[in-house]
């Protein structure tokens, strides 16, 4: 119970170090065999494997990572979050109209001046058709494509500053 | 700079020492270091030296079925590790002649006075 929670403890503290989980998986192998060999040498594997603040710290500076600027990276990271958010947020709002723009002026009637309905009010944002089922499942296509665009801007935008 | 920090600066060098001698796997690696009075505190620096000698492809590994059937993962010495383990030997053989040489004539000087 003791080995695996100093197990647990290792790779959560890994993972926030942004080490990646392909090394926290030859960690954790590693870690296994090792416990598995001191059982059969009828050891006690917490004697060998040692606390886990020393084995952070060994892991980090064998492997040439500053711990001072890794805290100070994890900081800004989590300020990053919020950054990204609000960036995904608004890439939405913009990115929707302009979807439902696109796809009133190439798949609805609302801009051909030969077809007038009277009944039709045009709103960018929920009446682009004057057909309620098609109107619908052109909305859906619109925030659909709002969500995509966002999400993969915000991951391209993260993974930018990831490799930095 | 105290013994661990010491140990753990030329720890790829004892660890590419024992692998010159033949195949071995980490928790025999580690029992072969507390043998010559090199222990270390856990094991945070003996696993991530062993990941470096494999990305840096100074040994092979491989896997094998223990007695007990469970996998040990081994690691074998290659011909570049030699190589870099004797380059290793040299400059530590040549920091540690400078070194002494420095000490030396200190001494020598103490004497003097």
């Amino acid at each position: 119970m003791e080995e695996t929670q100093f197990l647990n403890e290792v790779l959560e503290e890994l993972k926030q170090y942004q080490i990646s989980s392909k090394n926290r998986k030859i960690i954790k192998q590693q870690l296994l065999e090792h416990i598995q060999e001191c059982r059969e040498h009828g050891q006690d594997s917490l004697n060998d494997l040692g606390d886990t603040t020393t084995f952070i710290k060994d892991f980090l500076e064998m492997n040439e990572i500053d711990l001072h600027s890794e805290i100070k990276q994890i900081r800004k990271s989590k300020n990053r979050t919020g950054i990204l958010f609000v960036i995904g947020f608004f890439t939405s709002i913009v990115t929707y109209p302009i979807s439902q723009l696109l796809l009133s002026m190439f798949l609805t009637e609302s801009f051909n001046p030969l077809h007038t309905n009277n009944s039709f009010d045009y709103n960018i944002l929920y009446q682009i058709a004057d057909n309620s089922w098609w109107n619908s499942l052109l909305m859906i296509t619109s925030v659909s494509i709002s969500i995509l665009i966002s999400t993969l801007i915000v991951f391209y935008i993260r993974k930018v500053n990831i490799s930095r | 700079m105290d013994r661990t920090s010491l140990i753990k600066g030329h720890l790829e060098m004892c660890v590419l020492s024992i692998l010159s001698k033949g195949k071995s796997y980490g928790y025999e690696i580690m029992k072969e270091l507390e043998k010559h009075n090199l222990k270390l505190k856990g094991v945070g620096s003996i696993y991530p030296i062993l990941t470096k000698l494999k990305d840096q492809e100074w040994v092979h590994t491989y896997r094998e079925m223990t007695e007990s059937g469970k996998v040990r993962v081994y690691y074998e010495m290659n011909e570049k590790g030699e190589m870099y383990l004797q380059k290793k030997i040299n400059e530590w053989l040549e920091l540690q002649q400078d070194i002494k040489s420095l000490l030396q004539s200190g001494l020598k000087g103490e004497h003097f006075e």
